[in-house]
């Protein structure tokens, strides 16, 4: 298939891709998934890191089949159309650190950049402030990827390395067969699942997966990012995924009124809070983190299932920093940031300009 | 760089006496993830002293956004040929 013209790199492609999201994600909320979380990479990642007990906040514990489906449809593009290419070696001690700020900006806002949109789409007004906090950050990225910031190249690697968080992910989706959830309870002999809250409110497992692998196959082909969006307009005044981007959130938005899951307003939005600050700030700090590592949450899974194993690390320290945002009480929760949430935001901005200040190398090097 | 040193003899054979005078530069944007790959192609780009540049780039995705990015300069993607693992994305002023 590699003879094939990349129709998805095309314009119409890529909002084809977006109108696609924009028509599941709502749905998959119709089929089960928590309000204006249809899809929301940090979330969902949060969950994954409950379930397998790194957090023990009881209420977002469930292994979300539709990550799994976007690393294992990724792959399956990627080896399609010889696409897949093993690939290591850039920082990677970095990204993983990246990684862990993301989540922890993420779960100060209580999303990543698709459930903003999805928030938007869903009549949330605090997700304004998210999405303008996220473009502030990608912003800021920019200025270091103008001054030079770069983590370095890449190593061609074993195929196998290339295996590894899709292995990851197949493996969290046996342990799901084999360990299922038992009504009522919340841990069984393996895992832990939610019995209340957005853990426990999910669309049926076959359903997020084939969804999760839809959208995993044709985000590869067509390079959907949410944070390449921003940045390529920003350098680049280049309108190509963000094209895709808005695609997502105005298709959202009509399908969410056709299900009757539209609520405009500030006040009382499902799993957000009104401090708007933090909302800004924690979108900000993820946005940079983002801009830093080279990808948005979804773009990183899709990247590791296209065999990058420094995208497979960001993944990694999302996970873990799932873990340190709950158990150090990071994350906000509907009533507002989390008591430990400011400081966290300020340390993980200090340290991403650390790292944006630090690593430069000149460009033909 | 060998790679480079090694195309540009071959392109000696196939280009008329006028294009000879240009020289083709080399962009080795190899192990790079964009926006790396296409910052470096318009940093050449801007540097007016090509018309012709040939870009490295080992992944599809740097070879999709190098080829837009130039083509949104108003610069031709000549020919994209694949040796091995690498793409030479070659643009050329239009």
């Amino acid at each position: 298939m590699k003879g094939i013209k990349n129709i998805f790199a095309e314009s119409w492609g890529i909002i084809g891709v977006g109108v696609f999201i924009g028509i599941l994600a709502p749905l998959l909320q119709n089929w089960g998934n928590p309000s204006n979380m249809g899809i929301c990479v940090a979330c969902f990642e949060r969950d994954i890191a409950g379930a397998l007990g790194f957090h023990r906040a009881a209420v977002v514990q469930y292994i979300r089949p539709e990550i799994v489906g976007f690393v294992v449809g990724s792959l399956i593009a990627a080896y399609l159309f010889k696409e897949f290419r093993p690939r290591l070696g850039s920082a990677p001690i970095v990204r993983f650190f990246l990684g862990v700020f993301a989540m922890i900006g993420a779960l100060v806002f209580l999303g990543c950049p698709w459930r903003a949109a999805l928030r938007l789409a869903g009549g949330d007004g605090t997700a304004i402030f998210g999405l303008l906090g996220l473009i502030t950050g990608i912003w800021i990225g920019t200025l270091f990827l103008r001054g030079g910031y770069n983590l370095g190249r890449t190593q061609q690697t074993h195929q196998a390395a290339g295996w590894m968080l899709p292995l990851f992910m197949a493996a969290l989706l046996v342990l799901m067969l084999v360990f299922p959830h038992i009504s009522g309870q919340e841990k069984n002999e393996m895992i832990f699942y939610s019995v209340k809250g957005p853990g426990s409110m999910h669309a049926p497992l076959a359903i997020s997966l084939g969804v999760g692998l839809l959208i995993g196959f044709l985000a590869q082909r067509s390079r959907f990012c949410t944070m390449g969006a921003f940045r390529d307009f920003i350098l680049f005044r280049q309108m190509h995924l963000l094209s895709g981007f808005v695609a997502l959130i105005f298709t959202a938005l009509v399908v969410n009124f056709i299900l009757g899951q539209f609520k405009a307003g500030f006040e009382g939005q499902p799993v957000a809070h009104t401090m708007h600050l933090w909302n800004f700030a924690g979108m900000a700090l993820s946005g940079l983190a983002y801009c830093l590592a080279g990808g948005c949450p979804g773009r990183q899974l899709f990247l590791a299932g296209e065999g990058d194993g420094d995208a497979a690390i960001f993944v990694l320290g999302m996970i873990v920093g799932a873990g340190f945002s709950h158990n150090f009480g990071l994350a906000s929760s509907p009533t507002g940031v989390g008591p430990y949430g400011i400081p966290a935001v300020i340390v993980g901005l200090l340290v991403c300009l650390f790292i944006g200040f630090t690593m430069r190398k000149s460009r033909a090097s | 760089m060998p790679v480079h040193w090694f195309y540009h003899e071959k392109k000696q054979s196939v280009i008329n006496k006028k294009e000879e005078e240009d020289m083709a530069k080399t962009v080795d944007a190899r192990g790079l993830s964009c926006p790396q790959p296409v910052l470096m192609t318009l940093d050449e780009i801007k540097t007016g002293e090509a018309d012709e540049i040939i870009v490295m780039v080992d992944n599809d995705a740097s070879k999709e956004n190098v080829s837009r990015a130039a083509k949104s300069r108003g610069w031709k993607v000549k020919d994209i040929n694949e040796e091995g693992d690498v793409f030479n994305v070659i643009i050329r002023k239009e």
